[in-house]
């Protein structure tokens, strides 16, 4: 081999060499900065799957290869230091070079390259320039590593940290989720709605999963986005057969499903009067006028089939085609009936989907931490008897004061701190009378629950001593009613309260 | 002459000095690779090892006129390089000649030369460098080739001259010449207290050594050679751009660009004498020792520790990489 073919096969072998040398150092870079990660992961609330680094690692490494072996490949120069290096040519080959490019001259130029021609016999480029991994034992170490921890560390975090919050956050959107996720399965197998009960389990499935004590973050995203689509493309597909059933887009679901299901019933008495024989012209022609009104309470578009079977029952009555239009009408029923159910699916998808999205933004909430999941956990309370949410308001738009009233806000924002400390002590127990009750769960599958409860007392006499109230103290009260802020509808309570502990008083 | 001719005829003076100077082999190299780059070499060594000997049986060796200058404190540069003096001749006629002095030879042993003035010991410069002599205004050319081969004694430093650093820079290698070992002292007693004495026979001329002074200058020298001796040269001042750690804490001034082509000669010789035409880094490196160490200037801690010039050039050396690019990740 001439020493310029020689250079050559160096040069091109070096820079193979440096270049998968360059991409083992990034993989074991790479790989070092997820089992940094994921050590982080311990405080911070994030995953790492051990398949990301991996796949990270090794597109790292390839790009870093690629890139230094056609971006920077060796030069003749580095690959003639190299062959001297590793086969103690004595620097013949990087003079070589030199003396290629014209420097240096020299009386001896001839002698060397015959010398150089003479040594470059005993090379052998594929042992003198080696392309073989040499930090496979790094890379094997890390790549362990990270799947071991991933494995076995997984959903593991420190105590006060975001991460355990968040961990935290993600169990109870679990506990949550499968609670409602039976209660779905169990409505929806009781109702007959496949959909709803497929995605139910499939929620059920999530939920299991979420609330496993090693539960992750991006698993429980992961659950909830692939549960989310899964209900969007469920729901998709039902709203597309309502709508090839004549269902009109802007109807409210659950209000056209009862008023449907309403007619559904009507149809059904026509049905079995259209049965009975003789059917005279009269009560025919009632029929028919039924059959008209129940198509004008339709709501459907003019093409829906329970609409055109409505009408071809109506024809066929007008022709006195009694079996005719029996057949017209139970097409119509069934019609409506499965319009009632996909409505029926519809809607127990949509609350699915609402509560799957209220889990997503409950953990969204905890991960950015600057919420307290449990404040943000609560849903607002509405108070049906405050003036606030009374339609119109007990105390009248014109009462100021029932403007302002505020109501207790306690553990209905959210916030941070405890409940004690908000509410004081706890509420003492009045010696009333109680009746001990045991409500059952429903018998069927899933769990069933059943607990002892303390229901509502018993109509009895109040327990609490009545005192002679002295005129001092009513006047007190009435002046204490004038000062705090007593919202009007409750003033008139406290003043009557105050008035009957006059009355009974001894 | 080809470097094959080269080689053959220096394997003959060694084995020829072989047969008068036990061991010191690395000595005997030392010298031959300055004499052949046509540089002059200071050899230090306890009285008795040999140096005088060394000298006198490579001036028979090369076939070259051979003087021996012992210098002392008395000595006076007139007596190195000669003077003009009055002569009568038959006639009654004065005229002032000059008298060459001993340094008018070819081998020229200076021995103990620290121990003269430095007015004496620069009386040796011009010679050292010019290769020529100036006494009252003439230059008087020496014959070549002219070697200065100097001696000095490490131990006994009392009423001694150091050499100026400029004088100390004009020696090509500094040798020091150890105590030989057990056998060594063994086979000198045997051959040199019996009735027969060997005697060394000349293989070589002084045309000869020039055409070899010359071909060593021809053996090639790759820019990345001459970079890595320009780099450990650099690397040996602590005020350069990448001064090494060694010469950082222990060097006032470094090797002189003298040294760079000290460096670079001896490693040429070094190549020629190892039978191949061009200079390695590795010659480089087997040369630096005595091509460097009496070119560094020492700081006082340095000399308050006792720091070896040598211990310095080592760790430079170690310190500087070749020119050789590495490949990433190797």
């Amino acid at each position: 081999m001439s020493p310029d073919r020689l250079l050559e096969a160096a040069r091109s072998r070096l820079s193979w060499q440096r270049a998968l040398r360059n991409g083992e150092t990034t993989a074991v870079w790479v790989l070092a900065g997820a089992l940094a990660g994921q050590l982080g992961s311990l405080a911070f609330p994030y995953s790492l799957r051990w398949e990301w680094a991996l796949v990270a690692a090794a597109g790292s490494a390839v790009a870093v290869t690629l890139l230094v072996r056609f971006v920077r490949p060796a030069t003749r120069l580095e690959a003639a230091c190299w062959l001297d290096r590793r086969c103690a040519l004595l620097d013949r080959m990087c003079t070589y070079v030199a003396v290629r490019e014209g420097n240096p001259r020299s009386a001896l130029v001839n002698r060397f390259l015959e010398d150089v021609h003479r040594a470059v016999q005993q090379v052998h480029v594929s042992r003198a320039v080696p392309i073989r991994p040499v930090r496979w034992r790094a890379v094997l170490a890390l790549v362990a590593s990270v799947v071991v921890w991933d494995l076995v560390l997984s959903g593991a975090t420190l105590p006060n940290t975001p991460a355990r919050r968040v961990a935290e956050a993600v169990r109870r959107e679990g506990r949550r989720l499968l609670d409602l996720a039976q209660e779905w399965e169990r409505d929806a197998r009781s109702r007959g709605l496949v959909e709803a009960s497929r995605s139910a389990r499939r929620a059920r499935q999530a939920a299991e999963l979420m609330s496993a004590p090693r539960a992750t973050l991006s698993m429980a995203q992961r659950q909830l986005r692939g549960l989310r689509e899964e209900i969007v493309s469920v729901r998709a597909a039902v709203q597309s057969r309502m709508q090839e059933a004549g269902s009109l887009a802007d109807r409210d679901g659950l209000k056209a499903a009862q008023a449907l299901r309403e007619l559904e019933r009507e149809l059904a008495r026509v049905g079995r009067a259209l049965e009975e024989v003789p059917l005279g012209a009269e009560q025919a022609e009632q029929l028919r006028r039924t059959l008209s009104l129940l198509e004008g309470k339709l709501h459907l578009q003019r093409s829906a089939p329970a609409s055109a079977a409505l009408r071809e029952a109506q024809r066929r009555l007008e022709r006195r085609d009694r079996p005719g239009a029996r057949e017209a009408v139970r097409r119509a029923e069934d019609t409506l009936r499965e319009l009632v159910r996909l409505m029926e699916e519809e809607g127990a998808l949509a609350k699915q989907q609402h509560e799957v999205e209220a889990s997503s933004l409950s953990i969204a909430q905890a991960v950015r931490g600057g919420v307290d999941p449990e404040a943000a956990q609560a849903r607002p309370v509405r108070y049906p008897d405050s003036p606030r949410n009374r339609p119109g308001g007990a105390g009248g738009q014109d009462d100021p004061e029932a403007q302002v009233w505020e109501g207790p806000q306690e553990g209905a924002e959210p916030g941070w701190g405890h409940v004690p400390d908000k509410l004081g002590s706890a509420t003492p127990r009045l010696d009333a009378r109680r009746r001990q009750e045991h409500l059952p769960g429903e018998v069927g599958e899933g769990k069933v629950f059943a607990a002892r409860v303390q229901a509502p007392g018993v109509a009895d006499s109040a327990r609490t001593p009545l005192l002679r109230v002295p005129a001092r103290v009513v006047r007190q009260a009435d002046e204490a009613l004038r000062a705090a802020r007593v919202p009007a509808p409750y003033r008139e309570w406290v003043r009557r309260y105050f008035s009957q502990l006059t009355e009974a008083g001894p | 002459m080809d470097v094959e001719e080269f080689g053959a005829l220096y394997q003959r003076i060694r084995a020829e000095l072989g047969r008068v100077v036990v061991g010191h082999a690395d000595v005997v190299e030392g010298v031959l690779l300055a004499v052949f780059a046509g540089g002059h070499v200071l050899l230090e060594g306890v009285p008795g090892v040999g140096k005088t000997l060394m000298v006198k049986a490579l001036a028979q060796v090369l076939g070259l006129r051979f003087s021996r200058i012992q210098f002392t404190p008395d000595l006076m540069p007139a007596d190195v390089v000669g003077t003009n003096v009055l002569i009568q001749d038959a006639e009654g006629h004065r005229v002032l000649t000059f008298q060459p002095g001993p340094v008018f030879s070819q081998i020229v042993l200076a021995d103990e030369i620290n121990r003269a003035t430095p007015k004496t010991q620069s009386a040796l410069l011009e010679a050292m460098q010019e290769y020529a002599v100036t006494v009252a205004g003439t230059t008087y050319p020496l014959e070549r080739p002219f070697f200065v081969l100097a001696t000095q004694n490490p131990i006994e430093m009392e009423g001694t001259y150091p050499l100026p650093e400029a004088q100390l820079d004009r020696f090509l290698l500094k040798l020091r010449v150890p105590f030989p070992d057990r056998e060594s002292v063994v086979q000198i007693l045997e051959r040199t207290t019996g009735s027969q004495v060997p005697e060394v026979q000349p293989v070589a001329d002084a045309a000869t050594v020039l055409r070899m002074q010359a071909l060593v200058r021809e053996v090639l020298a790759a820019p990345h050679v001459q970079a890595y001796v320009a780099r450990l040269v650099e690397a040996t001042h602590p005020q350069g751009p990448r001064p090494a750690k060694a010469a950082r804490r222990w060097v006032r001034y470094g090797a002189s660009p003298r040294g760079a082509q000290a460096l670079l000669l001896a490693a040429k010789a070094r190549a020629l004498a190892n039978g191949r035409a061009h200079t390695s880094a590795e010659d480089v490196r087997a040369v630096a020792l005595p091509a460097l160490r009496h070119r560094l200037l020492l700081n006082f801690e340095a000399e308050a520790e006792g720091v070896d010039p040598d211990q310095v050039v080592r760790e430079v050396v170690e310190e500087v990489p070749e020119v050789a690019p590495t490949p990433a990740g190797t």
